[in-house]
């Protein structure tokens, strides 16, 4: 290996001071070794030897230290440094938006050819839509929006660094620790979401792939992001949820479902004693809803009109909420008891309560059925088992902070 | 090509972003051509400190007061050829005017003449 000129060595002390975005660095090595070939070429002009005029350029350009000091500080201005702060948070927004779209479209994609492999699949190997779970959808979407923070985290890493002249090891932690937090702030208590356990995990991976993003970028990456190899991806992402669909089906039991029939089959399924008392079981009820609604992260509202006839048979008669398996799904077979009951006091012939539902954590959907009990002491369905869904929204604080159903 | 009186270089070195500023008010010129203009039109009397040079330039063209653009050289290297903007010119009729307040200044003070304000 050939020996270190003086020049060169001057000039790479020049660049390991810089610590700049290395295309800066090497314009700048570049502009300053024409400088020195030029005093060079005067000096040797001057009659000096090459040598002595090499040392005397290098001597008039100052110590290499204090020299890529003045050039970091004339480059790292506090303006800068405001300006692409704000390019940051531009780049942040924008990029994670681009990635939300297409992380969406990819997954609506990837779903739909999913389903597809599982209907053709399902005459070949046990599959059925049970077991896709409903919060399984929760938990993409949540994926996609920590993906699409994971290229948010990269692109304001990348920005904030090219235009605040800083190399990228310089700002990616600040910018990690930053974005995180204030992204985590907001997911844990400020943002009401509708959350269940997917929802939970996938809603902290928010913060955690901004993070990551910031933390995996690289100097020399173009901020924006290209998707490439889309398709392979989204065969693969279809794959693995055909693939999950159907271990799901194979270990994990299913719940009993009720197919269609009579009611009496459904309250045998469902534990219920029996319809009654002495009702039709094709209805009409004795105890209809009228109304039901519930507010975010608040109580459930409901409204029942009551035959007054009917219900003087019955005592006791009250609210049940039934923890179910999703929307519309079957009760969870682990609740052998009501996740809530609420005594309903019937007033000239109609009921009006309040539940608080929602503040349960693993309440997520549920079934509300009204029953009383009869005058053999068995406890009676009073009105058709509507399965009702609702949701516990709220911060993910309020999640952490509530309790599970005692239905177990 | 004598080594300045450091006395002088003192002197020079807060006046960098003007003389610079000023030899590049009609042309276009890369680092060293600055530092020999600079010292041809001052006589040979001073020149800018060649450390002080650079980091002057990249700042003022951070302050949006300069562009830059390389240029292939004719024989040897490409160069950084440096360009004043309007911002620049505003710049250097502000440092003018100061530095004449300056000037009177001092000599004011030095030489008991009227300062020029």
């Amino acid at each position: 290996m050939a020996e270190q000129s003086h020049t060169d060595a001057y000039l790479e002390r020049v660049r390991t001071e810089l610590r700049l975005p290395p295309d800066l660095e090497t314009d700048i090595v570049e502009e300053i070794r024409g400088h020195l070939a030029d005093t060079t070429t005067a000096l040797v002009d001057e009659g000096l030897d090459q040598e002595r005029a090499e040392r005397e350029a290098l001597a008039r350009l100052g110590a290499p230290d204090v020299m890529a000091e003045r050039l970091r500080r004339a480059h790292q201005t506090r303006r800068r440094l405001f300006a692409a702060a704000g390019g940051g948070v531009w780049a942040a927004g924008t990029e994670g938006l681009y990635a939300l779209i297409f992380g969406s479209l990819f997954l609506g994609v990837a779903l739909v050819l999913a389903a597809v492999a599982t209907l053709a699949l399902s005459t070949v190997v046990h599959v059925d839509g049970r077991s896709f779970d409903t919060s399984f959808n929760t938990g993409f979407a949540g994926l996609v929006w920590a993906f699409a923070a994971e290229r948010g985290g990269r692109a304001a890493t990348l920005v904030v660094g090219a235009r605040s002249r800083r190399c990228v090891g310089a700002v990616r932690w600040p910018i990690a620790a930053v974005g995180a937090g204030l992204l985590g702030w907001l997911v844990l208590g400020v943002i009401d979401l509708t959350l269940d356990w997917p929802a939970v995990v996938t809603t902290l991976a928010i913060p955690a792939g901004f993070a990551l993003g910031a933390l995996r970028a690289k100097d020399g990456q173009a901020p924006r992001w290209r998707a490439h190899r889309t398709w392979p991806l989204v065969l693969a992402v279809a794959g693995a949820i055909v693939g999950v669909s159907i271990v799901l089906a194979a270990v994990v039991p299913s719940a009993p479902a009720w197919q269609g029939g009579a009611l009496a089959e459904r309250d045998a399924l469902y534990r219920f004693d029996r319809i009654g008392p002495d009702l039709d079981p094709s209805g009409p009820y004795p105890i209809a809803s009228s109304s039901l609604s519930w507010v975010s992260g608040g109580p459930i509202f409901g409204s029942w009109t009551v035959d007054p006839a009917a219900i003087a048979t019955v005592r006791d008669v009250r609210l049940e909420l039934w923890r179910s398996i999703g929307p519309n799904g079957p009760i969870a077979a682990d609740a052998v008891r009501p996740a809530a009951t609420v005594p309903l006091e019937v007033v000239d012939g109609s009921a009006d309560l309040t539940v608080n539902a929602p503040r349960y954590r693993d309440l997520s959907a549920f079934w509300l059925v009204v029953t009383g009990i009869d005058r053999a002491g068995q406890r009676v369905r009073m009105t058709d088992p509507d399965a009702v869904t609702a949701a516990f929204r709220g911060t993910l604080i309020d999640w952490f902070q509530a309790s599970d159903t005692p239905d177990r | 090509m004598p080594s300045l009186d450091p006395r002088r270089s003192q002197l020079v070195r807060g006046a960098t972003p003007l003389l610079v500023l000023a030899v590049l008010r009609d042309r276009e010129l890369y680092g060293y051509q600055i530092a020999q203009e600079i010292r041809d039109r001052s006589g040979g009397a001073f020149a800018p400190s060649e450390g002080s040079l650079y980091p002057t330039l990249h700042r003022l063209e951070a302050d949006g007061a300069l562009t830059a653009e390389w240029r292939d050289g004719d024989r040897g290297p490409r160069r950084r050829y440096y360009r004043i903007t309007a911002r620049g010119g505003s710049a250097l009729a502000a440092h003018e005017q100061e530095w004449i307040q300056f000037s009177g200044a001092v000599g004011g003070v030095a030489f008991g003449r009227p300062s020029g304000g």
